[in-house]
């Protein structure tokens, strides 16, 4: 189960710096740290969604698989902390059966 | 910022002594009104979330209030003590403890905590990878909580868009069995309609320990605290498709035993239906040419990428790319090419400050024109390269500025804006190959007359570096791009004449550039709407007709 350290250790790889807060915007963030950065020249959408992704794939396999649409307007990942929330797996053999 | 301030004094100068207060780094009114605002564990555990991601230690003492504001009074006997639940972690846990016993924590009631009552604290946070422990004195940090059984229904992710939901609590859950809750959507009449379904905690439920008894603590945060009073309810045969509808979850139970009150509207509509991310951009022109009358072209370009990745980390991206005349335009040619394609996409990042990153998207591809004369299988190579210095866009720019405000002390929280830059300016190689062949040989026919000629099959093996540049100034964008396109083999296209009477095999080969020349003035501050006009000079497969126009027209793109 990704711990809120966790998902914000893959954010600083991601973006090159540790966000302050939970409730931090990712595309701001993104767009925030991109200069001088070794993300200059590379969009939030679709390449920094992508590269996002990725990176959550591999450090949190057991997670749901998050998508690139999840990070639309409509979506409902826009804070690291909706980052954390969308992660976390369900319970398996909870629940009284 | 008082906190930050406070830690860097403090990590200059610890055992200076300060008067003025400092706030607490705990910042709940960001999430004061969404669902991870505290999380009440039992009724003698709450954790509040202080959205901070630097702490290290948050060691103090807490007050716990009955009701709210001017007529809270404080719960008697009640002791608090506050600690992190773990490093670097947003939350904090506040353990209380009844005097004689008892849970300090009731149902269906408003309390308020006042962390550091006594302004007094132990707090140590992360600046710059080193701990900066904070002095005090502090400043009392009131938090509102609430035993009262609501709780709020969202959507889930959009791979399951409309079948999944999620329940957010601010009481943990006490355990349930999966077909106990009950879903339902209320009807445009406010009837209940229910809709199979089956719910799972997100974690581990809090078994109801006696509403008087002092329960056992819960496990330590090795989890996720946010996951306390969270469970996902999956629709067993349904599949909710409207835009948007009022939903609710009867028979799901909070830790001190009441029933939970899960009735919201739910947004599902917003997201697209494909579930893909939609690239595209469409554009109506007026076009207009030497000697011409007036006509109109159409084109289009929609490259969505689907979500689910595929084979080594690629995705699959099917693309359809059109750039079609519709009207009269005289002796003036415009592109007449349909491609439609089937890709793998992957981005690979260097993290470099040089060469960023290189897109690798390997396609097949398929050639034609609107009369479908040309029938061309391609395997279509593209290399997109992403070089740091030749990028600084206008927005990028704009946070650099805002960045630069920030750290200013005049400057109190200033708001983003985009207008903080004025220019931008980048620069994209693209390198690509084109492999394959003309699969039928066709019969194409003078518009005008009897008259036709046979094109033949023919190989494909073209060089496509390519070179697109942007320079932005406000919502005005200058746009170039440079096709430098080699053929190494010999292809064969027809053409008409004017009249349309007569045609001709053309053989095409070697050198044939093509480029754009454009500038587009931004309708809305997002630039998914411009007016633009554009110039074309050369040409592009599969006719290869050399085309020098201008088109005006109406730019939509996502």
């Amino acid at each position: 189960m990704p711990t809120n350290k966790a998902v914000v250790d893959v954010i600083e790889q991601w973006s090159g710096q540790r966000p302050e807060k939970m409730s931090q915007n990712l595309q701001d963030w993104w767009n925030q740290t991109a200069a001088d950065s070794d993300h200059n020249a590379l969009l939030f959408k679709p390449d920094g969604i992508e590269d996002l992704l990725k990176r959550l794939r591999q450090a949190f396999p057991a997670s749901p698989r998050l998508e690139s649409g999840d990070f639309d307007d409509g979506g409902t990942v826009k804070t690291v902390q909706d980052l954390a929330d969308e992660l976390q797996p369900a319970a398996t053999g909870a629940g009284n059966d | 910022m008082k906190w930050l301030l406070g830690a860097l004094l403090s990590a200059v100068a610890p055992l200076t002594a300060q008067n003025a207060p400092v706030s607490l780094p705990c910042d709940t009114k960001d999430l004061a009104k969404g669902v991870d605002a505290y999380r009440i564990v039992t009724a003698q555990v709450v954790y509040v979330n202080c959205d901070r991601t630097n702490l290290l230690q948050f060691d103090t003492t807490a007050t716990l209030y009955l009701d709210a504001a001017g007529d809270r009074k404080p719960v008697a006997g009640v002791v608090a003590s506050v600690k992190l639940s773990a490093t670097e972690d947003p939350w904090i846990r506040i353990d209380m403890t009844k005097a004689g016993g008892g849970a300090p924590l009731e149902k269906g009631k408003d309390y308020e905590l006042d962390l550091a009552p006594d302004g007094r604290a132990t707090i140590s946070v992360d600046v710059k990878r080193k701990p900066a422990l904070m002095n005090g004195p502090f400043e009392k940090l009131t938090v509102s909580i609430s035993t009262k059984p609501n709780a709020t229904i969202k959507p889930s992710l959009v791979s399951s868009l409309g079948a999944e939901f999620q329940i957010y609590s601010n009481i943990a859950l006490q355990p349930f069995d999966k077909n106990g809750p009950q879903f339902f959507e209320l009807s445009a009449l406010k009837t209940k309609v229910y809709h199979k379904a089956i719910s799972v905690p997100i974690r581990t439920p809090v078994p109801d320990c006696g509403a008087s008894a002092t329960c056992p603590p819960p496990s330590p945060a090795e989890e996720n605290v946010e996951t306390f009073g969270r469970a996902k309810v999956t629709l067993m045969t349904d599949h909710l498709e409207q835009p948007k509808a009022t939903l609710g979850v009867e028979g799901l139970r909070d830790f001190f035993g009441d029933t939970l009150k899960i009735q919201n509207e739910v947004t599902l509509g917003a997201v697209p239906k494909t579930k893909d991310d939609s690239t595209w951009y469409f554009k109506v022109d007026h076009e207009a040419g030497p000697g011409s009358l007036p006509g109109y072209a159409i084109e289009a370009k929609i490259a969505p990428t689907l979500g689910r990745p595929s084979i080594g980390g690629f995705t699959w991206q099917p693309a359809l790319n059109m750039d079609i005349g519709a009207g009269t335009v005289a002796t003036v040619k415009v592109n007449d090419t349909i491609v439609p394609s089937l890709g793998l996409t992957q981005l690979f990042r260097t993290e470099s400050v040089g060469l960023e990153a290189v897109r690798i998207t390997p396609a097949v591809s398929f050639e034609t024109d609107k009369e479908f004369n040309h029938q061309n299988l391609i395997y279509d190579q593209e290399f997109q390269f992403f070089v740091g210095w030749l990028s600084s866009s206008r927005l990028v720019r704009a946070w650099r500025r805002f960045t630069e405000l920030k750290k200013d002390t005049k400057n109190k929280d200033p708001a983003f804006s985009n207008e903080f830059a004025n220019w931008g300016a980048g620069l994209q190689p693209y390198l690509g190959e084109e492999l394959g062949g003309s699969v039928v040989a066709q019969t194409v026919k003078a518009a005008k007359s009897n008259e036709s000629v046979k094109v033949p099959t023919y190989a494909i093996a073209r060089l496509r570096p390519k070179v697109a540049a942007s320079t932005e100034y406000k919502r005005i964008s200058l746009t170039l791009t440079a096709v430098p396109r080699y053929l190494f083999t010999t292809e064969y296209t027809s053409r008409q004449s004017s009249d349309g009477k007569t045609i001709r095999l053309v053989p095409v080969s070697g050198f044939r550039p093509y480029g754009e020349a454009g500038i587009n003035i931004g309708l809305d501050q997002s630039g998914h709407v411009a007016l633009c006009t554009t110039y074309k000079l050369g040409s592009e497969p599969p006719t290869f007709q050399y085309t020098n126009t201008v088109q005006t027209g109406l730019l939509i793109k996502y």
